[in-house]
């Protein structure tokens, strides 16, 4: 097994509802939904986020699309409300769930693809 | 403003089937370009332009604006249908949009104005009854945020609107209006509204509903639906992404949208584009809550059903909520934020020394110090907590605090300003910058005491 950031292999968006955080993650290749699936989970994701998110983490997957949509309370320092935060809204917060490392097989195409892009 | 590109080996538009709609999402905030939007009208062949405008703190601070002798709406939107409303009469396209803000009624008699004046002949009408002030001050109803009634809030009101569903809009439509402006609606309902008149749904079809509802989700964030807000240089590119051409749903009577955008423009339309966009700002993706209904988006089918075409079918729809939620807008001090640069060897040791050397001052300042400070490294640490590992060749550091009002405010800015001959070495390029913040909160109040209105303006 190797290990490389779920950024290679999944995409994500944010958006914020007060001081709650929604985050879609989308594979690549509907093949690793699985494989993400068991690694990306609600636990997992709070233990990324540290001490960034104080509330709950749910993740709802959506096998239909091929995606999965995590909501983390208590997340965003209060939001737009309260947040002295430069990103007041969270919208960067996708690069902190993306820099995750995930174990794939060391035949995955996805360390073909970091290889490639060499070190960003 | 930029010409649109032609290209004459377009395939040829095609020609409108009965039984369907085509809505064009001209923007995604208030001042998103406008180049997209006019092509959406000249190329797009759209039965109807959406213009989306009113982020949640807008209103509030349109509402302040009118009680300085303001509009109460958009005052961009006048310049912006300078280009755009003759395009929209030579094409026949309609115009629906929630820039009315604070003052729907004023700003649809200023389009009737302006276009009356180009000689344009338009029947415009404005959608009321979002302004609850009098009814949440007779319910009194129970905060979200800090569960104790509206009236413990202690603060001055803004603003007070429910979010509006999409009735009032389908039956101006119904009735021939060609423009229609709203303010506090649901985005989606700048949709739905035109949806439900041309295809005959009713609110209580709950799947038809959740199909027009999805459609105006995808269509109320303009260009993030189309290949914005989605470029991963070397991993997920997007063609000609200066040029993005904004989102055209096509929504049939049999319960499909096919997503689209004008040909020859740039951008990207596919699995991965709209996925990301319906779930954009969704909670539970089973039951995403609007005044409409709530949206089911777990057994949606989306095929990629030609190049830059996603088709979507499937959406499915519970019964919508009693209540209408409501936004309370009220006043919350001045935000300051402040910024020097350093650079070079040691350079972020000198900010982190420039902010100790702000925290200490502040706290021995009688206006400051009890308010939060929060200092920031920009490029090391401000988006995302923690020890960087790699040297950083410059850094900023950000100074904010949102204080009671302007005084305090410049009490702070003069504290930063002063690093620049009595703080670290090598400080520079201090930029600064203060405004009123509006804080929001949210209720609920019955559906059936709110009655949203709609009637026809002249200019």
């Amino acid at each position: 097994m190797a290990q490389i950031e779920l950024f290679y292999l999944a995409h994500s968006r944010t958006g914020d509802k007060g001081d709650s955080q929604t985050m879609s993650l989308t594979p690549y290749r509907a093949e690793d939904y699985a494989l993400i699936a068991r690694q990306v989970t609600a636990a997992a994701v709070r233990k990324q986020f540290g001490e960034l998110v104080s509330g709950h983490v749910t993740r709802y997957d959506l096998p239909n699309l091929s995606a999965f949509n995590f909501v983390l309370e208590e997340a965003l320092q209060g939001g737009v409300n309260d947040s002295l935060n430069l990103d007041t809204h969270g919208k960067t917060r996708s690069a902190v769930l993306l820099a995750m490392l995930i174990e794939v097989p060391d035949d995955h195409p996805a360390l073909k693809t970091r290889a490639a892009l060499g070190n960003v | 403003m930029p010409s649109v590109r032609r290209n004459s080996r377009e395939p040829e538009m095609k020609t409108r089937k009965a039984g369907a709609i085509r809505i064009g999402g001209g923007s995604g905030f208030s001042n998103d370009r406008l180049d997209a939007a006019l092509e959406l009208v000249e190329r797009g062949d759209i039965d109807v332009l959406m213009l989306e405008t009113l982020a949640e703190r807008t209103l509030a601070l349109l509402q302040v604006a009118k009680r300085k002798g303001g509009s109460g709406y958009w005052d961009n939107l006048a310049g912006r249908l300078d280009m755009l409303l003759p395009a929209m009469a030579r094409r026949g396209t309609k115009f629906v949009t929630n820039a009315g803000g604070a003052a729907p009624e004023a700003c649809a008699r200023m389009i009737a104005r302006l276009a009356r004046e180009r000689g344009i002949t338009v029947k415009v009408a404005a959608v009321t009854g979002d302004d609850v002030t009098d009814l949440v001050h007779a319910l009194d109803p129970v905060l979200a945020e800090t569960r104790e009634p509206v009236s413990k809030l202690g603060s001055d009101i803004i603003c007070t609107n429910a979010y509006l569903g999409a009735d009032a809009i389908a039956s101006a439509y119904a009735a021939g209006a060609d423009v229609i402006v709203t303010g506090r609606v649901t985005d989606s309902a700048l949709a739905l509204g035109p949806i439900m008149a041309t295809l005959g749904w009713r609110p209580d079809d709950n799947d038809a509903m959740a199909c027009g509802v999805l459609a105006g989700h995808l269509l109320e964030c303009g260009g993030q639906a189309t290949g914005g807000y989605f470029a991963e240089p070397g991993l997920k590119d997007v063609p000609d992404v200066e040029r993005i051409g904004f989102p055209i749903a096509e929504v049939r009577d049999d319960r499909s949208i096919t997503i689209t955008k004008p040909p020859g423009s740039g951008g990207r339309i596919d699995r991965h584009t709209v996925t990301e966009q319906i779930l954009y700002e969704m909670h539970d993706p089973a039951a995403y809550l609007t005044p409409d209904i709530a949206l089911d988006v777990t057994r949606l089918d989306l095929a990629e059903s030609g190049p830059d075409e996603v088709r979507l079918t499937g959406a499915r729809g519970h019964p919508r909520p009693d209540t209408l939620k409501v936004l309370i807008g009220v006043d919350s001090g001045v935000l300051a934020e402040i910024e020097i640069s350093y650079a070079g060897i040691n350079c972020v040791a000198r900010a982190r020394l420039a902010a100790d050397i702000i925290r200490k001052r502040a706290a021995r300042d009688p206006m400051l110090g009890n308010q939060t400070i929060q200092c920031d490294l920009i490029g090391v640490s401000s988006a995302w907590p923690g020890e960087t590992e790699r040297p950083v060749r410059d850094v900023r550091l950000r100074v904010a605090a949102r204080v009671p009002d302007q005084t305090a405010a410049d009490r702070l800015i003069t504290e930063v300003e002063s690093l620049y001959v009595n703080g670290p070495a090598g400080g520079g390029g201090v930029r600064i910058a203060s405004r009123p913040t509006i804080r929001t909160y949210t209720t609920f109040v019955p559906r059936a005491k709110v009655t949203p209105r709609w009637a026809f303006v002249e200019g």
